[in-house]
């Protein structure tokens, strides 16, 4: 990978930060109006929304607050929560423990599911294995993760009594915690996996009818030797650009979810945050949120250009 | 040869036709509910609370005795309504975006579409939260929620299609007939990204039934009384248990309206792409 | 000895025929040139051969390889008789090869495959391999996309060859590259079967490429073999009409008056250079690309101008800035008399009144989504005055008529029409505005050989009907000798050599044109020298 190549990419991952994180600050500071009233209600005492104008900094010019709040956020200073007074990277810590294993369990999950599915599809084309998987995976999309979340519930949890229907105990607890996860993951994975799998067929059958793999055969590799040495790489290039995308849907599929088996993760964090009017903790979150979505796709970048060196350019 | 290879697709569209009778049963069932439906979708009867499907309720009940047939039927209307407006906002402000950018061609035109795709960052529940403060909770932020996400998937497609389509002859052809840029633009260039920009529309309706239901799920869309099916499934939640009927019915229709939408697309897709695709070959 | 014999081979798909009972036989380490237009079957016997024929093609007949039917083969032997016993080349050198893999692991492939070698042995091999096709100096770790077009090509054919197969197919092998790089490649794929002993199938819609090779000649049309014959007897003893009418289409000439007495030029233009930057947003490019570099020419009324040159020579770049489709960085153009600056609008819109264009490639240069005759008539209204519908379609039907197409074509899609009809229409579009020059971007290129001649039959016929001048943009040399007066010979963004047609390509004096004239197969020379011989 040419340094320049990659410098050009940090220069895009930090503007892209940067320009995020203002429009949040706008979205969420400035245009509402007065964020001490709104958090502590119009008829709050005037001295207490003093106070709290004074601790916010609301007194000083707009540029300065986002410039502290923003630097702020890179040292790991995510302000103080009003409601549990405790600083909000504490609690971010604390549900990250979380979301973070949830989300990784469900794009695992989905991988784990599409590539090979979307794969064994391409290779059976037009067969009845394939247009049943075509028929399933065209279902899946079409459902939404938090009512799949609720049938598995139904099913599971409550007629099969199997796993836990919501709730988290710690990490501490062992084994339950991570069958507390289980329902989750696979309500956030599935319908992603769905999706998954049909841009892994096509995307495979697509590079299939490329002249290379031709070549490869003329060369003598048999039907399933070039699908796997030369269509399967090939193919996984387009399947990047999707889950790049996915890594958004997938971040808002584990706020709603985890409010469906109340689990204490950062989506839960927020809509606890939205129902206490606790701004600070919102604003913060989202920001991590929307910043994790953005580093992901910069991760997607670079995996392109591992996988595709007609994007590396030669040092 | 390369006629030979590629038998024509085209001969059969099944998931068109089923795709669009799906559609049109959920566009004439939303368009019934806005002038009948079988009782008040908002009227609460508590006498007639959790009640099994009878006659007179062919759905049932739900914990407040509303008709559930009646509030599916007008949770159909609404979450039409609000993913439809959503579509045309992506579409007013990103198919422009995307031709000029695509036909100016200069480093800042590339540098707004960059910006453009920033918006991805920025999923619909994630910015319906930010907007809650600003417009307070209902369908006009779930619509403008969902609308903002649009606008660069639809830059994104026109600033593809046009980007390929201008350096194709027939447009130096149109160049070398005198006629001017926004001319071509609207010509040569709309006409023929636009099977793409309803395929998209097509898919991006199915996204936004299914980023509605979500924001209403969370109380962040469509406010009580106003059915919605997002709404419906929140309430039944707590009753999983005791009345399944009440997550099965709102969730079935979420799932017949995407699934109906989504062949919709594909077997547009198949019908209108190969035109497109075979200026290649 | 015979190696390979194709018996009445008939293949089928989704009740379409591909091929109608070919036969054909092809002796150890002869070469056989097949040759046919699109849609003969030509590749299809080649994908026959190797069993590679698309799904659901039902085939009878029998492909005897070394007294071996192919047809009755196992898919696992076939396998291992692809690659080993016979190397297949294509046409596509861009998308031949595998973009995400090194071309030496590419290569390496097959010695692993059929050698049953590790990889670093196989690696050993394949440097070999390399140095035999001629990339002694390319480093085995290199990717396709950081070579040119002949390199590649040289790697298919390394490829091909690896294990040392009897038999070679290639499938229009330099079809897609330009003449100099033509001829290099050819003469690579003749030493190695020499030298090899191997015997080579070359498919080619090229009658010159393929005279200039072959032991025997095979023509082919709609799935069958219908001529057939050593190379030195074949043109002396054509028995079948198409395969004589497609001699003749590939030699035609078209019928046209010669300029005599030339006047003063009307188009001028003058020390024109166009720079190419590579887009910043900060600093302009200190290196520019110079695309045309200081290039003047002239043309007078009714003259017949040849461009040529090879791809990246600038060419095409000169004819986008003579027709103000491109700003120019440097230089003037001078229409009548006057300079026009193609920046501003109104110079523009006079320029292409009088300066019109026919592109390469009839598939594109009709909007799929308009008819014929709207496409046509677009022009009317923006670089004349109003024309009312009843004129617009009155000048449609005209025109039409005068390229050979029947006044309903105005209401038919692009795809409703076959390539040259297309062209047709295309060349009828370009008079619209009664222009005085047309340039021809290399307008026969695309089409197959027998529309190809009565293409330029009409543009020869145009031309003296509209004294119209005409830029031929063009490869060909033979086509160039057929149609121009003079011609301009471009390399690297100059004006290298021009001169009246004949002379220059008699007596090219510049190294450049010494080498296009070297390179570019010559048919009724070598018909001729062929005959002289017998």
């Amino acid at each position: 990978m040419s340094p320049l190549w990659l410098l050009r990419r940090i220069a895009g991952l930090l503007f892209a930060l940067v320009a995020a994180s203002a429009i949040v600050f706008v979205l969420m500071d400035l245009l509402p109006g007065d964020p001490a009233e709104i958090m502590l209600g119009t008829n709050a005492r005037p001295d207490t929304l003093a106070a709290l104008r004074a601790e916010m900094g609301l007194d000083r010019p707009a540029l300065i607050r986002y410039a502290d709040w923003a630097l702020g956020l890179l040292r790991g200073d995510f302000g103080r929560s009003l409601t549990y007074s405790v600083p909000v990277a504490e609690l971010v810590q604390e549900r990250l423990a979380v979301t973070l294993p949830l989300a990784m369990m469900a794009i695992a999950l989905t991988l784990f599911i599409a590539l090979p599915l979307g794969a064994f599809a391409a290779s059976r084309r037009k067969s009845l294995t394939d247009s049943t998987i075509i028929a399933v995976t065209q279902l899946g999309v079409a459902i939404p993760n938090f009512w799949f979340a609720m049938m598995l519930v139904l099913v599971f949890a409550i007629s099969w009594r199997l796993l836990p229907s919501g709730g988290f105990p710690g990490w501490s607890a062992g084994p339950s915690a991570i069958l507390a996860l289980i329902l989750p993951a696979i309500a956030l994975a599935l319908p992603q996996a769905a999706i998954l799998t049909r841009v892994m067929r096509s995307s495979l059958l697509e590079t299939l009818g490329e002249d290379y793999v031709r070549t490869a055969r003329a060369k003598g590799l048999t039907r399933a030797e070039a699908l796997r040495r030369h269509a399967f790489r090939n193919a996984l290039i387009p399947v990047l650009t999707i889950l790049g995308l996915q890594f958004s849907f997938l971040i808002a599929g584990t706020v709603v979810i985890e409010n469906v088996f109340s689990l204490p993760g950062l989506g839960r964090l927020i809509f606890q945050a939205i129902n206490q009017r606790d701004l600070v903790v919102v604003r913060s979150v989202v920001m991590l949120l929307i910043a994790s979505i953005i580093v992901i796709n910069f991760c997607v970048d670079l995996a392109y250009a591992l996988v595709d060196p007609r994007l590396r350019g030669r040092s | 040869m390369s006629a030979l290879t590629r038998p024509s697709s085209s001969a059969a569209h099944p998931s068109l036709w089923f795709g669009a009778a799906m559609t049109a049963i959920v566009v004439l069932i939303a368009l019934v509910s806005l002038v009948w439906t079988p009782q008040d979708p908002t009227a609460m009867e508590m006498t007639q609370r959790l009640q099994g499907p009878s006659a007179l309720h062919w759905l049932g009940t739900d914990r407040f005795g509303r008709d559930v047939l009646s509030m599916a039927m007008a949770g159909a209307a609404i979450s039409l309504q609000v993913s439809f407006v959503a579509i045309a906002f992506g579409m007013a402000l990103g198919v422009p975006l995307g031709l000029f950018a695509a036909m100016r061609g200069g480093v800042l035109d590339e540098a707004a579409m960059r910006m453009s795709d920033l918006i991805f960052a920025f999923p619909a529940l994630l910015t319906a939260i930010m907007l809650r403060e600003l417009f307070g909770p209902g369908a006009l932020n779930a619509m403008i929620a969902i609308g903002i996400f649009n606008v660069p998937v639809f830059a994104r497609v026109t600033y593809g299609a046009a980007l390929s389509l201008r350096t194709r002859d027939f447009v130096t052809a149109s160049r070398l007939a005198g006629k001017s840029e926004t001319l071509i633009a609207l010509d040569h260039i709309l006409p023929n990204v636009l099977p793409l920009l309803i395929v998209q529309a097509t898919i991006q309706l199915s996204l936004g039934i299914l980023a509605e239901a979500a924001l209403s799920y969370m109380g962040l869309g469509v406010q009580p009384p106003a059915p919605s099916w997002g709404r419906m499934l929140n309430d039944a939640q707590t009753l999983m248990a005791v009345a399944p009927r009440l997550a099965l019915v709102p969730g079935l229709c979420i799932v017949f309206t995407v699934l109906g939408l989504n062949l919709l697309g594909d077997g547009l897709r198949d019908k209108l792409d190969p035109r497109l695709r075979r200026r290649q070959a | 000895m015979t190696l390979l014999v194709l018996d009445d081979l008939v293949a089928t798909l989704d009740g379409a025929a591909l091929l109608r009972g070919v036969n054909l036989r092809v002796a150890q380490g002869e070469i056989v040139g097949l040759v046919g237009e699109s849609g003969s079957g030509k590749s299809m016997t080649a994908l026959a051969i190797m069993q590679l024929l698309p799904e659901r093609t039902a085939s009878t007949g029998q492909i005897l390889f070394g007294g071996r039917d192919l047809t009755q083969t196992a898919e696992a032997a076939m396998c291992a008789i692809r690659g080993r016993d016979i190397g297949l080349i294509f046409q596509e050198p861009m998308t031949a090869l595998n973009p995400l893999k090194t071309v030496g692991d590419q290569i390496a492939e097959s010695f692993m495959l059929h050698e049953g070698l590790a990889y670093a042995e196989a690696l050993d091999k394949t440097r070999a391999a390399m140095d035999r096709v001629g990339l002694a100096d390319i480093p085995a770790t290199r990717y396709p996309h950081e070579l040119s077009g002949g390199q590649r090509q040289r790697i298919v054919i390394a490829m091909a060859i690896a294990c040392r197969p009897k038999l070679i197919i290639a499938d229009e092998p330099t079809s897609a590259l330009d003449v100099t790089t033509q001829a290099q490649i050819l003469d690579l794929l003749r030493s190695i079967t020499r030298e090899s002993g191997a015997a080579l199938l070359l498919i080619s819609h090229d009658l010159a490429v393929v005279a200039s090779m072959a032991d025997r000649i095979a023509v082919m049309k709609d799935g069958r073999i219908v001529e057939e014959g050593a190379t030195r007897s074949f043109f002396g003893a054509m028995r079948d009409p198409y395969a004589h009418a497609l001699y003749e289409a590939s030699v035609h000439r078209p019928a046209r008056q010669p300029m005599m007495n030339k006047t003063a030029p009307f188009f001028v233009a003058e020390n024109c250079t166009r720079l190419y930057r590579k887009p910043s947003l900060f600093r302009a490019d200190p290196q520019p690309l110079r695309a045309v570099d200081h290039v003047s020419l002239a043309l007078s009324p009714g003259e017949s101008v040849g461009l040529v040159g090879e791809s990246g020579s600038g060419k095409s770049t000169l004819a986008r800035a003579l027709l103000g489709l491109d700003p120019l960085d440097q230089g003037t153009l001078t229409l009548d008399g006057v300079v026009l600056d193609p920046a501003r609008k109104q110079d523009r819109l006079r320029l292409r009144r009088k300066v019109q264009l026919v592109f390469q490639d009839p598939y594109s240069s009709f909007d799929p989504r308009r008819t014929i005759g709207w496409s046509m008539t677009e022009a009317l209204g923006h670089l004349t005055e109003p024309v009312s519908e009843s004129d617009k379609a009155r000048r449609v039907a005209a025109l039409l008529e005068q390229v050979g197409l029947a006044p309903d074509f105005a209401g038919r899609f692009p795809h409703e029409m076959s390539g040259g009809q297309r062209q047709r229409a295309a060349i009828a579009r370009a008079l619209m505005t009664d222009p005085e020059l047309i340039v021809l971007d290399e307008p026969v290129s695309a089409l197959d050989v027998s529309i190809r001649a009565r293409i330029l039959d009409l543009l020869a016929d145009l031309q003296a009907q509209h004294s119209v001048t005409y830029l031929f943009i063009t490869h060909d040399l033979t086509l160039l000798r057929a149609v121009t007066d003079r011609t301009l010979v471009m390399q690297k963004g100059k004006i290298v050599e021009e001169g009246p047609t004949a002379r220059l390509l008699d007596e090219p004096q510049h190294p450049y044109t010494q080498a296009l004239v070297a390179a570019s197969p010559d048919l009724p020379a070598h018909v001729a020298g062929l005959q002289s011989d017998v």
